[in-house]
């Protein structure tokens, strides 16, 4: 897949010695200036930047672990994006749908497709542990067979799925769902030592975005560009600080 | 395993201060086992007042202080609280406002939450034909006309309603007053589902004087969700966020707002107040009011749960959305939300050795300028000054003069409990010799849910520290939350105490079998050989053998019967673990029964075991242990017998062969014990290849990491 110049710009930098000589702390900080796709979480307004977005990531709602278990929206309005590939994301506590939770967030699908805009598919972002992929597999499985048929499904994943991944569940995820992003932050921060995560990318047998937080730390591993299920960037985008 | 809330935890809302908290699901979020807690993490909410719980939780319990009588909870509603003082948000919500389950007819396709003026169609048909039918002035073939008008209407908010000529035809053949009213009504419905606001306007403003109340009334609380929704055609931008700043037509708002108040204040306790409160903050919130926001649901505060139709966690909820994340502290003097805000910015990073994401925490000076505002609840402004002073000037001596013991009572509010439990820590902190006594007399009012657990957790924290560990499990111990027995048992128990929790008829099953799961790990990797020859006897026939051992305590049946497995493991020709056991109880150092207790914990999935773990100084269960002997770590067996020059050759050889493997094929220790670099790796491997080169261990090991 051929990406934007920007990020093979970015690669190139973060080879060895290849950083810009003038200023190597500003090449590490996520300029989401330099990507095209985009998450858009509620609450956060959006920039400018997502103007020349190819594809988004928006959150629509959230299954909340309640008892009973509900879905419930964070997107105040449907979206009108009919010039970009959209996923509609969906935040899950549960596992454990109802099902009204389905019917809801199929409505919405529909809806948000009837409104113009290209759905690609569904995200759903789950923090599922890395022992337990096999069966949030079997989950996305039974997710897959409400969805129509032309409409993909996506996950977000947790960076140390590609080295202490059950490789089981990790192939089991693969024969599930069409891409996964790996999100290299927690909460507003960087995870610490991603780096030696992603050196051991070789594991993913999907296809796979890395998920960068907008201002935070990012330099690419050798061999990255060349891993043949690497699809690219999706940056989370974040409020200005205050201040 | 200590803070393993998984990622985007915090990010919910993308808010740094005050993002909901992943709620009780199916993976289990570890709190920080201690009472003080600054940093948001989802997982360490209590019921005291503090920096780090959810914005949600803080608003929400001192919403339930304002309440005079504690939620009622009826047969069959939801389980009480479990014994635990740390919750999630969902799980907290559900305890105190327990919701019943949905109606299996529910074809409702909207979500919670979700805006849409369609989604009223099914109550709206409803209460439309209730009314018609209630109004026998109107002749009956009349009210079956409306009725069947109405339930043609069928509006999805994406074209023009299916009803439209049949509304029309309706209007044409009504007769009576009454018939004509609630058809006129009905024109309107139908103008305002298809968004068409300005008949819609039309129709019910004409409906004003109308005879029959229930037109009237409907018209006149409509008129006002005409103009917001109005308002709501230039809110949102491609995305579907809200427009900031507001580029709504201030009229709009002005109209909409007036609306909502015309019918709120004819109709106090009419068929829409609930709802026309509700639009009115709509109505601030969609034009970016947050003043009048924060005015209006300080108005709410004092209205009952039933009245305002939201329970303290619903309301608070909606804030979290609606309000707090644009709300400053010069927007508002109300003292509980002042409160709330003060709390989330005495926050401390969320990762103590970073301050990555962190803002300076709120000045004493400026809470200071906020004293007039907390007149009326002077108790509430001195908790914050205290909780400033141990959160952020770390002053306890200050917090002693603040809140005056009041330990003694029948029961605690909220706010009370939250008072005590400060000065406890206090106390703590100060080293007061009366701490333990203090704790001890807050027990008996600790009533409402979660507020024991906090107690015997600081109770517990006392007597560890103290020295005093059996003092908790003495007969009579007011100590009685699983977790904290049960996290003591694990990380600082000594031999003696884990032998006598295991022995007690008396003590819960599965605090026996933690207790008994335990003292065996530990006789067998800390050296008792001997001891876990004979505590071996203490294990039931047919105990279960297979566990994940990912988290012992939360294991249903702690799996006992590992350790009484009566094969041998092939790879190395090592027999049953008993006997392994028995050979080093002969001789310690007997080299291969020392790699095949090795071999025993690798397969059975020992490596990174919590009980070779150690919890954080300031937590329960963060003293050191009790029990004689280090942790076990495969690396570090596997170094000592590679210098040892008495190990013979066949063993060394399995030894350098695991101990590269330590780190295959991630380049991650999975042994434990003290990393080796790279170069240390490589060595091994060579040594491995050149001393023994003739060894199935060398000729199979082809790369170290």
């Amino acid at each position: 897949m051929i990406r934007g110049l920007a990020i093979a710009v970015l690669l190139a930098l973060a080879a060895p010695g290849g950083l810009a000589p003038e200023d190597p702390v500003a090449e590490n900080r996520v300029d989401a200036g330099h990507y095209d796709a985009f998450w858009l979480w509620a609450g956060v307004k959006p920039q400018p930047v997502l103007a020349r977005a190819t594809r988004i990531y928006l959150l629509q709602g959230q299954v909340e672990a309640h008892d009973p278990v509900r879905y419930v929206a964070q997107r105040p309005a449907i979206p009108h994006l009919p010039g970009t590939d959209i996923w509609m994301v969906v935040r899950v506590e549960t596992l454990r749908w109802p099902p009204p939770v389905y019917r809801q967030i199929l409505a919405q699908l529909a809806r948000w497709r009837s409104a113009g805009n290209r759905v690609v598919g569904i995200q759903i972002d789950f923090d599922a542990r890395t022992r337990h992929l096999e069966d949030y597999a079997a989950f996305l499985k039974d997710l897959r067979r409400h969805l129509p048929a032309d409409r993909e499904l996506g996950i977000t994943g947790l960076l140390d799925w590609s080295s202490n991944g059950d490789p089981r569940g990790l192939d089991a995820l693969a024969s599930v769902v069409d891409e996964v992003v790996l999100q290299i932050y927690q909460g507003r921060h960087v995870i610490p030592g991603y780096a030696g995560y992603l050196a051991r990318l070789e594991r993913m047998k999907i296809p796979f975005r890395i998920g960068l937080l907008q201002g935070g730390d990012w330099r690419a591993p050798a061999g990255l560009a060349a891993n043949p299920h690497f699809r690219g960037y999706v940056v989370f985008l974040q409020n200005p600080r205050p201040g | 395993m200590y803070r393993s809330c998984a990622l985007l935890l915090a990010m919910i809302m993308a808010l740094a201060w005050h993002s909901p908290a992943r709620a009780s699901g199916d993976f289990e979020c570890s709190p920080g086992l201690k009472l003080n807690h600054s940093a948001l993490t989802g997982c360490d909410n209590m019921v005291i007042l503090q920096p780090g719980n959810d914005t949600r939780v803080n608003l929400t319990l001192l919403l339930l202080d304002r309440e005079t009588r504690t939620p009622v909870r009826k047969p069959g509603d939801h389980p009480p609280a479990p014994a635990t003082a740390f919750f999630e948000w969902g799980s907290f919500e559900d305890t105190f406002f327990p919701k019943p389950a949905q109606p299996d007819g529910d074809n409702n396709s909207y979500a919670d939450g979700e805006g849409s003026r369609c989604r009223s169609d099914d109550a709206g048909t409803e209460a439309f034909e209730a009314a018609v039918n209630a109004t026998t002035k109107v002749p009956s073939s009349e009210r079956a006309d409306l009725i069947a008008a109405r339930r043609g209407l069928k509006p999805n908010c994406t074209g023009a309603s299916a009803g439209a000529a049949a509304i029309a035809d309706v209007l044409g053949r009504m007769k009576s007053p009454g018939g004509k009213a609630f058809a006129r009504y009905l024109r309107g419905a139908q103008a305002f589902y298809d968004g068409d606001y300005d008949t819609a306007a039309a129709q019910f403003s004409a409906l004003r004087t109308a005879d029959q109340p229930w037109p009237r009334e409907t018209a006149r609380y409509m008129l006002g969700r005409v103009e917001v929704n109005r308002a709501q055609i230039n809110a949102f931008d491609d995305y579907g966020s809200r427009k900031e700043p507001s580029t709504i037509d201030g009229q709009i708002i002005a109209r909409a707002e007036a609306g909502l108040r015309d019918y709120v204040r004819d109709y106090p306790k009419g068929l829409y107040t609930i709802s026309a409160r509700g639009l009115l903050r709509r109505v601030y919130w969609l034009s970016g009011n947050t003043t009048k926001l924060a005015a209006e649901y300080a108005a709410l505060f004092a209205l009952p749960p039933a009245e305002r139709g939201l329970d303290d966690g619903a309301l608070a909820q909606e804030m979290d959305y609606k309000l707090l994340p644009e709300l400053k502290i010069a927007d508002t003097r109300d003292p509980t939300l002042l409160a709330v805000l003060d709390l989330s910015r005495m926050r401390g990073p969320e990762w103590p050795d970073t301050s990555q994401g962190h803002d300076a925490p709120i000045a004493i000076a400026e809470l200071e300028a906020q004293r007039p505002y907390f007149a009326s609840d002077p108790a509430l402004f001195d908790y914050l000054l205290a909780a400033h002073a141990y959160y952020v000037t770390k002053q306890p001596a200050a917090i002693l003069r603040l809140l005056p013991d009041a330990a003694r009572q029948a029961s605690f509010s909220h706010l009370q409990f939250s008072r005590q439990m400060l000065r406890g820590m206090a106390l703590e902190a100060v080293k007061d010799r009366n701490a333990r006594g203090f704790w001890v007399e807050m027990l008996a009012g600790a009533q409402k849910p979660y507020q024991r657990s906090a107690v015997e957790l600081a109770l517990a924290m006392h007597d560890e520290r103290g020295g005093a560990l059996d003092r908790v499990f003495e007969p009579g111990s007011p100590i009685h939350d699983p977790q904290v027995r049960e996290t003591l048992l694990v990380t600082v128990a000594g031999p003696q105490l884990l032998r006598r929790r295991a022995k007690d008829a008396g003590a819960p099953l599965h605090e026996r079998e933690v207790a008994l799961f335990t003292l065996l790990y530990k006789d067998a990797t800390r050296g008792a050989y001997r001891d876990f020859l004979a505590d071996q006897a203490l294990a039931p026939a047919g105990a279960p053998k297979d566990g994940n051992f990912l988290d012992l305590l939360a294991e249903e049946h702690p799996s006992v019967g590992v350790f009484a497995q009566t094969a041998g493991t092939p790879e190395y020709d090592c027999p049953s673990l008993k006997e392994v056991v028995g050979q080093l109880a002969r001789d310690a150092r007997a080299s291969k029964a020392r790699l095949c207790l090795a071999d025993f914990m690798r397969l059975n999935g020992f490596d990174d075991f919590m009980l070779d773990g150690q919890r954080p100084k300031d937590q329960l269960g963060g003293t050191p242990s009790l029990f004689p002997g280090p942790a076990f770590s495969r690396l570090e067996l596997y170094k000592a017998m590679i210098a040892d020059a008495a190990t013979p050759g066949p063993d060394k050889a399995y030894a350098l062969y695991r101990a590269v493997n330590c780190y295959g094929p991630s380049g991650n220790n999975s042994c434990g014990g003290v990393e080796v670099p790279t170069a240390q790796r490589k060595a091994w491997f060579l040594r491995l290849k050149k001393d023994y080169p003739a060894s199935h261990w060398a000729q199979d090991q082809r790369y170290y990491w």
